[in-house]
């Protein structure tokens, strides 16, 4: 190597390789953009193209958002181009965006007074599901860890409580990306089941949402039932889902020490109590913010339908771009080839859990909501 | 015997991004939506400006 070569500056190609990296995240975020553009376009079209279909005119955005992002994740799959334009398909981002946007529609006193009764369904799901899921793991023969990475995600909240539950206690990665994996393929059914279930059972709108909210693990899935069913099984959902979430840290401190004292017997070990701050999810407190501010702005305006309507940019316009978004990025990323790399035996066990979770959430939620009222 | 990489593990060693900045998603969320419904209540995003 000469001496001119030994010395030249590295700049231009870390520069380059920047560059390429904004160029991509530009051209990531203008195709999710764009692919939300074109399920506006759908949805607010597709009907009068159609006028003889009848139920055309009840489908409602999410399926043209996850229809959507699945051909476009196929397409980019067929073209080598998923890896590096996924840079912007921030499914949780967008979903938790869009939920603390929902808490501006939705009046504090209402989120008050659902608090009690989502707690308790909540508790009592929570902890028979995971322990339902934990018994039917050990009956098929599942390692512990994947117990419990399978018991927290169908038993909370998909996905983030599978990667609450790894942390707590040290799954592998693999682990992790399989359970992930399951939460999607039994999220993406239950979107369009659980709100077909829910009208052939003649549940009332605050009831449905109960039951979604109560068993849909993903907290993207649970948004796109609810607004299938409609805007009051919504607003219960996503509290009953937020309820859940909240609990999530509670469940990870609980793992944690169970994996610590008991299976792997770590002597002078202790578990803090900082653990539950660390794993709670903080855009809950961004809902609760933007339901108080919302709140306050209609009660302190003289005409408060006006101040409805201001609110309702937020809450409704502003909120179903960022569901839109989430909703086309959970097409985008579902990945069967995942599902098909694992034995049926993790499968089966959370099958098995999902339809105890969806009986006994059914059954709580007819309990606890049946006579509330969002007005 | 070498202990398999964990989620913990790898969450504790892994180096932020060069050059970048690591932020909690659920705060950039929360900041983001608060954002929003403020700029919506002050009266700087109107109905019209949402396609």
């Amino acid at each position: 190597m000469s001496r001119a070569e030994a010395v030249r500056p590295v700049a231009p190609a870390v520069d380059a390789e920047a560059l390429r990296r904004w160029g991509w995240t530009a051209a990531s975020i203008v195709l999710l953009l764009a692919l939300g553009g074109l399920v506006r376009y759908l949805d607010a079209n597709v009907a009068t193209w159609f006028p003889k279909v009848t139920w055309l005119k009840s489908v409602e955005f999410p399926v043209y958002a996850i229809a959507v992002g699945l051909v476009g994740g196929v397409a980019l799959g067929a073209l080598g181009l998923r890896e590096r334009l996924g840079v912007a398909f921030r499914t949780e981002f967008l979903i938790k965006t869009g939920l603390v946007l929902l808490g501006a529609s939705i009046n504090l006193g209402i989120i008050a007074r659902a608090a009690g009764p989502a707690i308790v369904q909540s508790i009592v799901l929570i902890s028979s599901v995971f322990l339902i899921s934990w018994w039917v793991g050990g009956r098929f023969g599942l390692d512990l860890k994947l117990r419990a990475l399978l018991s927290a995600a169908v038993s909370i909240c998909g996905v983030s409580a599978a990667i609450a539950a790894a942390g707590a206690v040290e799954a592998k990665k693999e682990t992790l990306a399989y359970v992930a994996s399951l939460v999607i393929l039994f999220a993406l059914p239950s979107i369009f089941i659980q709100p077909w279930l829910a009208q052939q059972l003649g549940l009332n709108h605050v009831v449905a949402g109960a039951w979604i909210g109560g068993n849909i693990d993903t907290t993207a899935a649970v948004t796109a039932a609810g607004s299938i069913v409609g805007d009051d099984a919504l607003k219960i959902a996503a509290i009953v889902k937020s309820t859940q979430n909240a609990l999530m840290g509670v469940v990870a401190v609980l793992l944690t020490a169970y994996f610590v004292f008991r299976v792997e017997r770590v002597a002078g070990a202790t578990v803090g109590l900082g653990a539950l701050w660390q794993r709670f999810p903080k855009f809950i407190l961004g809902f609760i913010a933007a339901s108080a501010l919302a709140t306050l702005f209609i009660n302190s305006s003289a005409d408060q339908k006006a101040a409805g309507d201001i609110v309702a940019v937020a809450g409704t316009n502003l909120r179903i771009w960022f569901f839109i978004l989430a909703f086309v990025c959970i097409g985008l990323e579902f990945r069967p080839a995942a599902i098909r790399e694992a034995g049926l035996r993790p499968v089966a066990v959370f099958a098995i859990a999902s339809i105890a979770n969806l009986l006994l959430a059914l059954l709580l939620a007819s309990l606890l909501f049946s006579g509330f009222r969002l007005a | 015997m070498a202990k398999e990489p964990s989620v913990a593990s790898a969450a504790a060693t892994t180096p932020a991004p060069a050059g970048g900045l690591r932020i909690n998603e659920d705060w950039a969320a929360t900041f983001v939506g608060l954002v929003l419904v403020v700029l919506v209540l002050v009266g700087v995003i109107v109905k019209g400006m949402v396609p």
